[in-house]
This record gives C-alpha cells, sequence and structure tokens, in this order.
C-alpha cells in the first residue's frame, strides 16, 4: 500500500510539502527579523573545523565475478580484468550479473568462491546503512539503457581496504597520470602469489614477489608486486601507467613501493613521492550495480557501474591515463588493452563510479562523459530477493549494528527503557588515533588531570599565529609547538602541544586540569607530552611508564554511535551510548573528571560544558568499541551510581 | 578537534562592521537553521550563536557569508547530535511554548528526522531556501555532486515516510 502511495507522489508534490511545512515551522513566532539587541552581545571566536574526508580501512577486498555471455566489447574487457583476477590471486574485477550465475562465460577460472544467492558471506558483506547506492543516468540521445543489475561478489581476502594514489607527471609527461592501487590485507595465506612472480631480493622486510612482463599483452606498462610484511599485513600494488617498459621499470617500481610505509597508528600509508596524491582509502565491502547500454544498433557498447572497491586495477595496462571529470567528479580515464575508454571516480568515499566505453565510440568519450548525471538512488535489483530481501531492505537503522558490538541494558525498576535512538553516522575526520592518560594529582592536592593525545596522518601543523609558540625542542628535524590555548573561547580550548614524527603523522597532546609546577603554566604539558610521545599509545598495550599517569585507553577513528535511551521516574533521560571509536572526546571540555569502574572496567566520570554528566569506559578490548552513560544537567550522582549499578550487558 | 584547525588572528572588526553583518545575515541565518533543525526557537538560539561567532572573525574571512553558512550547518549538525536537545525539548514543551503544528507539518518534521543530516540538509536547503549545490556542497564540506545524490537520496526517503 505504502508503495503504491509512493508511486503517486512526485518529488514536486514531495517538495511542495516540505516548502510548506518549513514555512509553517518558520512563521512560528512572528516574522524573522534582526534583533540588533543581541548584535553585540558577544564577540567570541566561533572553533568550528572543517572536516576533511579520511577513510579508515575497511572490510573485504572484493572480486566482482564474470559476465553474461555475448557481450563482446566489454567482455573483452573483462577477460583482461579476469586475467588480472587470475595473476592477482582473485584481487581484481569483473562483473557478474546475480541472476546468471552459471553462466559465467571467460571467468571460469577466476580463483574465487562462486556466488550463490544464499551465501552468507555474500549477504553480510553486502549490507548497507540504508540499502541505496549511488547512481547515474547517462543522458545520450542514441543511447538504450539496460537493467541495472547487482554484481556478484565474492574474494580470498576477509578485511582490509585499499588505498589509490594519483601520481603526476610519470615519465615526465605532465598531462599523464599514473595510478597505485594497494590492497592491504590482514589475513591472506596461499603465499608465495599463483603465477609468473619472482622473489624479489630488495625487500627491506618480510618477502615479496614481483611480476612484469614487458612482452606480455596484457600487462606491458604495468606491474604486480605482492608483499608480505613483517607485520602480517600482505600489500598488493597494482600500477597502471607507471612502469617504463625498460629494462630495469619494474626494478624501479619495486624499489618505489617499498618506500611506503605504514602509518604510525593504523594501517593507513604514507607514500613519500611528493608527485603522489592520495586520493582514497576506501572500505571495500563488495557490493556492486551495474548497467549496459546500446548505442545505435550497437549492443554492449557503454558499461556504467557503481561499486564498494577502488577499481583502478581495471586499468593495468593503460599508459595514457588522464584527468577528467565525471558527473562533477574527478575521474581518471585510460585506454584499456583492448582499446576501450575506462574512466573511474569516486563518489563519496565509499562508492566508485565506473563507466566503459567500448573502442567503436571512443572518439565520443568525452560527449559520453559529459552526459553522466547524478539521479535518485535507485531501487536494488529485484532479481534475488532472497539476497536483496535481507542485504538492502532493513526493517530499521538498527539493524545496522554490528553483531559484535557491545549492548547494554539498565536493569533497574527505576530506568525505564525508551528504545533506541538509531543510528548516528559520524562520518570520517581526519583523526586516526586517540588516547586519553589521566594524571594523578594529589600531591599538588588538585583533581585528576588528563592528556588526550590524538595522531593525524596528513595532518597539519599550526601555522604560526597568535598563541602558538614554536618550542625549543625538535623531533625529527622539525620543530614541535605549543599552542597556548584560548581562555577566551565558550568553552575554552586548551593548550596542545604537536610533534610531528618522522612520516609526517602528527601527534597532538591536549592537557585539561593540569596543575602548574613552576613559572611556566605549560611546563606539564610539555613534558608530559615528549614522555607520553615515547609511549607506543597506538598499541593500546603499552602503559606510560610515568609516576602518576595511567593510559585510560584508546580508540580508532571514531565512526558510528547507537544510543538507547531510558527515563527515570523523575522524567530525566539517561543515554546509554555505544561508540564504535574514540568516545572520550567530551570529556576534553568537562569541567571535572574522577575516576570510576563500570562493569569492571575502568571508567571516566566527567561533567561537562552544559551540565551534563557523562561517564565514558572503553566497552570491549581492542580500540573499536566504546560506551559511555549521559545524564542530564543537575542528575544527582547518587543516580549516576544507581544507573552504574544497574548496568548489564544485555 | 578544535584546536588542530588553528586560524590566523583575525583582524579587528568595528562594532559598525558586526552590527551591519549581523543585520544583513540575521533573518537568511534563522531560515537556515529553521531548515536544518524544524524548530523555530532553537534555530534563532543557533543562528543567533553562529551569527555572534562569525562577527568575531569578520576581518579574517574572505567569505563571511559563506562562513556563515557552513556555522550554521555545523552548529546545528552539533544540536542534532546533543543530547542537550532533548532537555531542552522537554522542558519547552512543559513550559507550554507553542509547537502545535499542522498535521501535515508534523507529518513532514517526522520525516525530516529520519533522514541523515547531511541529506537533510541538502534537501531542506536546496528546496526551501533555494541553496545552490555548490553553496550546499561547501557548507557540508563534500563535493557538489554528492550533493545531487544526496538531495535525491533524501527525496527518496522523504517520499517514502510521507507515504508510510
Amino acid at each position: 500500500m505504502n508503495d503504491m502511495l509512493n508511486d503517486t507522489m512526485s518529488d514536486d508534490d514531495v517538495i511542495a510539502r516540505l516548502r510548506s511545512a518549513l514555512d509553517e515551522v518558520a512563521a512560528t513566532g512572528g516574522p524573522i527579523t534582526a534583533d540588533t539587541d543581541r548584535a553585540d552581545a558577544d564577540t567570541d571566536t566561533d572553533t568550528d573545523t572543517d572536516t576533511a574526508d579520511t577513510d579508515g580501512p575497511g572490510a573485504p577486498v572484493i572480486s566482482l565475478r564474470t559476465a553474461s555471455p555475448g557481450r563482446r566489447p566489454v567482455r573483452t574487457w573483462i577477460g583482461l580484468a579476469a586475467a588480472t583476477v587470475v595473476l592477482m590471486g582473485g584481487a581484481g574485477w569483473a562483473l557478474s550479473q546475480r541472476t546468471s550465475p552459471a553462466a559465467t562465460g571467460a571467468d571460469t577460472t577466476l580463483p574465487v568462491e562462486p556466488v550463490t544467492n544464499n551465501s552468507v558471506d555474500t549477504t553480510t558483506a553486502s549490507t548497507t546503512t540504508d540499502g541505496s547506492y549511488p547512481w547515474y543516468e547517462l543522458r545520450l540521445p542514441d543511447a538504450t539503457a539496460g537493467e541495472i543489475t547487482e554484481v556478484g561478489w565474492s574474494g580470498p581476502a576477509t578485511d582490509g581496504f585499499t588505498q589509490v594514489w594519483s601520481i603526476a607527471d610519470p615519465g615526465g609527461d605532465s598531462q599523464r597520470r599514473g595510478m597505485l592501487s594497494i590492497d592491504v590485507r590482514y589475513n591472506q595465506a596461499d603465499l608465495p602469489p599463483v603465477g609468473p612472480y619472482t622473489e624479489v631480493d630488495t625487500a627491506p622486510q618480510g618477502t615479496a614477489w614481483l611480476h612484469y612482463d614487458p612482452a606480455s599483452v596484457l600487462f606491458a606498462g604495468t606491474a604486480q608486486l605482492v608483499w608480505q610484511r613483517d607485520d602480517g599485513t600482505v600489500w598488493w600494488v597494482t600500477s597502471a601507467g607507471l612502469i617504463d617498459p625498460s629494462a630495469g621499470g619494474a626494478d624501479a617500481f619495486a624499489e618505489y613501493v617499498f618506500r611506503i610505509e605504514k602509518g604510525t597508528f593504523n594501517d593507513l600509508l604514507n607514500n613519500p613521492d611528493t608527485q603522489a596524491e592520495w586520493i582514497a582509502a576506501t572500505p571495500s565491502y563488495g557490493e556492486g550495480y551495474s548497467q549496459y547500454f546500446t548505442v545505435g544498433e550497437t549492443s554492449d557498447a557503454i558499461l556504467l557501474g557503481v561499486a564498494k572497491k577502488p577499481p583502478f586495477d581495471l586499468l593495468v595496462g593503460s599508459t595514457d591515463i588522464t584527468e577528467v571529470s565525471a558527473a562533477g567528479s574527478r575521474a581518471w580515464r585510460g585506454t584499456t588493452l583492448d582499446g576501450s575508454s575506462l574512466a573511474v571516480w569516486p563518489i563519496d568515499g565509499e562508492w566508485w563510479g565506473v563507466l566503459n566505453i567500448d573502442p567503436a565510440f571512443t572518439d565520443r568519450a568525452d560527449e559520453i562523459l559529459e552526459s553522466l548525471e547524478p539521479v535518485a538512488t535507485v531501487a536494488p535489483p529485484s532479481t534475488d530477493s532472497t539476497v536483496l530481501g535481507t542485504t538492502t531492505m532493513p526493517a530499521d537503522e538498527v539493524s545496522t549494528k554490528p553483531a559484535d558490538a557491545p549492548s547494554y541494558v539498565l536493569d533497574d525498576p527505576a530506568f525505564t527503557g525508551e528504545g533506541t535512538n538509531g543510528v548516528l553516522d559520524l562520518g570520517a575526520g581526519t583523526m586516526p588515533r586517540g588516547a586519553v592518560w589521566t594524571v594523578d594529582q594529589t600531591d599538588l592536592g588538585a583533581p585528576l588531570g588528563y592528556v588526550f593525545g590524538t595522531a593525524f596522518d596528513w595532518g597539519g601543523m599550526p601555522y604560526q599565529a597568535d598563541g602558538v609558540t614554536y618550542l625549543d625542542v625538535s623531533r625529527n628535524g622539525v620543530k614541535a609547538v605549543l599552542y597556548v590555548g584560548d581562555p577566551t573561547t565558550d568553552p575554552p580550548s586548551d593548550p596542545t602541544v604537536y610533534l610531528p614524527q618522522a612520516d609526517g603523522v602528527v601527534w597532538a597532546f591536549e592537557g585539561a586540569n593540569l596543575v602548574a609546577t613552576g613559572d611556566d603554566p605549560n611546563a606539564a604539558l610539555v613534558d608530559l607530552a615528549f614522555a607520553l610521545s615515547n609511549d607506543a599509545f597506538a598499541s593500546g598495550s603499552e602503559p606510560a611508564a610515568l609516576d602518576g599517569v595511567t593510559q585510560f585507553g584508546n580508540g580508532s577513528l571514531p565512526s558510528r554511535e547507537y544510543d538507547d535511551t531510558y527515563t527515570t521516574a523523575a522524567g530525566g533521560i539517561i543515554t546509554v551510548t555505544v561508540h564504535e571509536g574514540f568516545a572520550p572526546g567530551a570529556l576534553r571540555d568537562a569541567t571535572e573528571v574522577t575516576s570510576t569502574t563500570v562493569l569492571d572496567r575502568p571508567a571516566l566520570v566527567g561533567t561537562l560544558a552544559d551540565g551534563s554528566t557523562q561517564v565514558v569506559w572503553q566497552a570491549a578490548d581492542g580500540i573499536r568499541w566504546w560506551a559511555s552513560l549521559t545524564f542530564p544537567a543537575g542528575t544527582d550522582p547518587a543516580l549516576v551510581d544507581q544507573a552504574i549499578a544497574a548496568l548489564r550487558p544485555a | 578537534m578544535k584546536s588542530i584547525t588553528l586560524m590566523p588572528g583575525a583582524s579587528p572588526v568595528t562594532p559598525p562592521d558586526i552590527d551591519h553583518f549581523y543585520r544583513t545575515h540575521r533573518t537568511g541565518a534563522v531560515r537556515w537553521a529553521v531548515a536544518l533543525v524544524g524548530d523555530r526557537a532553537e534555530a534563532e538560539e543557533l543562528a543567533q550563536d553562529a551569527l555572534i561567532a562569525v562577527s568575531g572573525r569578520l576581518g579574517g574571512l574572505d567569505n563571511p557569508t559563506g562562513y556563515l553558512r557552513r556555522t550554521v550547518v555545523n552548529r546545528a549538525a552539533s544540536w542534532h547530535r546533543s543530547h542537550a536537545r532533548e532537555q531542552r525539548r522537554i522542558h519547552r514543551a512543559a513550559a507550554g511554548q507553542p509547537t502545535s503544528y499542522s498535521a501535515e507539518t508534523h507529518e513532514m518534521l517526522g520525516a525530516l528526522a529520519t533522514l541523515p543530516y547531511k541529506q537533510r540538509a541538502a534537501v531542506a536547503l536546496r528546496f526551501w531556501d533555494d541553496w545552490t549545490d555548490e553553496q550546499i556542497a561547501e557548507a557540508l564540506g563534500c563535493a557538489p555532486a554528492s550533493v545531487r545524490v544526496l538531495v535525491h537520496r533524501g527525496l527518496a526517503t522523504l517520499k517514502q515516510e510521507v507515504a508510510r
């Protein structure tokens, strides 16, 4: 019934109702006028921050499988990709129509698990938060669209992510771009890789295997390197448009890759090449959709697709990659080995777009690219109700909470459960790792002090401005910086010490409630920052070896929160929040922090600037899960204790 | 992490500068906030805070209006995240302040509340206050192409919710 209603309602109807509703809200209380009496009430400075996207490591590397038969131009392209898959141990792309898993044609040799409609792995990995995906229309007068089809996937890796760089000026050609794509896998077995790989004896650690054959039809201009590192990760490195097909080119490529290092606080990678522009580190969940277009009399002339997998391995063999625009996004286009023109582009930090144009139409590539328009999310294909019913139409947002997430209940009649508030998606910030240390200041007659440590890959040092001082010490040739804070902001910003590291990471240590012991009010923070920077807080297992200093915990990139609400007899609201990622950030602005215990885990209790009380603890071992209880301003401390005592794992 | 993105010290601004900026932008700021939080009283407070914050650094901004847009959008996002807003809503309702809208408006506000924040912002600012893709993108910190996707997704969800 709802669907029927939905079908009868146009966008214009919805927009009209939206306008009417907001008009009514805005009109409540009379016309909006400039309240000049309040204009000069305060002139404090804003603390809003930019939030550049940095995608964290994610889930499985995928392999998108095979096309239905009879699609000659695209299938040729798929065949190339499939060959890549063979050589890359199943890391590459090939497209599949889910409705015909048996009609796999050229990819029968792929070393991947077959796609089955009832596959648990497929179902789990295909789950999205809202069942939607970005899509495009190809507004080309002579193109006829086929059906949108969900792309099947499977892959040998169980977790990992893919990081991509665009590299300017390969071979001295300022117009060209090279692409470097590294699949980082955490649980890679079955090494050495199957295929014509040669072990490289110059690897600075672990073991590396290289494939490069300048005479290869498929891989001239392309090399693949597989590097099993000492930390247990395996990097599958694919280049496109980078290798000079001459003697020594591949060796130079290997040496290039060996200079790339893992980030200090996470598994993201730092490429020291100043010509390499970091494009994305994308979780790879494996979901994808595709659509073929007939142009004139030519069927399957164009393939349009989106997927959660950086598709740069499709560009292997391309030597003419240039940067173009696709539907308003930066895109990279090259000529594949069958002569097709292939463009790929990141859409929103999670999804990637792919457009492949048959060789017969490459002279219209610009026109075709320009005809791409983003459109509304399309309904999931209905060809596989078993999978889609489970994976793309969750009953509500709560179902997206991971199965391994901690859950809690307040087991006390004093608290009435009101249910969940759903998922709060925090997006992706720039902080890959955070940690908190508490500082015992009993000897100084002061309450607990604390230091918040954060680590930023690609983070910038603060530049010269009011309140910024370069310290007379340096790390790795770069002077450390002390920002003394700004007491005029609301809440006041705390003093922070920034310590640049050798690999470009910046560590920031923000102090709060630290008691000055001498003339310099920030001396204690500076001393702590340098001492703590010798402590591997990324590991979460090495407590700071400082008297009175305790590492409360650390966490990964904050990403999502899951709230459950309870009310008390007095009408107060208590929120139980499970945080996916680092949670104690709010305590930075707390006026007072004390220690307690929640379910036998150390916890911090803080009174926040708005008067509310927050209790924070690390909800599980590792760095992923945190939890908190939040109480409204004015809550009796006895009620806080009562709630803590009532907390049970669900 | 507020202190990681330090801005250079703002140039001094005069009270007339602030007054002019405030008078010029208050109506717009409240409208934007209404679109983002769906509550006039909250919107007034939020816009006021944003205006004062931006006024204080006028001398250091190349595009104060764009900065104000972003500030309002950021603060509205914080408002949505804040647990304290629940308290304010309860207190206001208890105090009998006007929150009674027509059934259609209640329904639409409820539908808007189901949207992820970026979708809500994109849809409301586009169709109610006629922001361009570029203005929305600037405020949300994303690409204009992503705005179009957000708008389409948001509209589709609104349609489903209203029909529900």
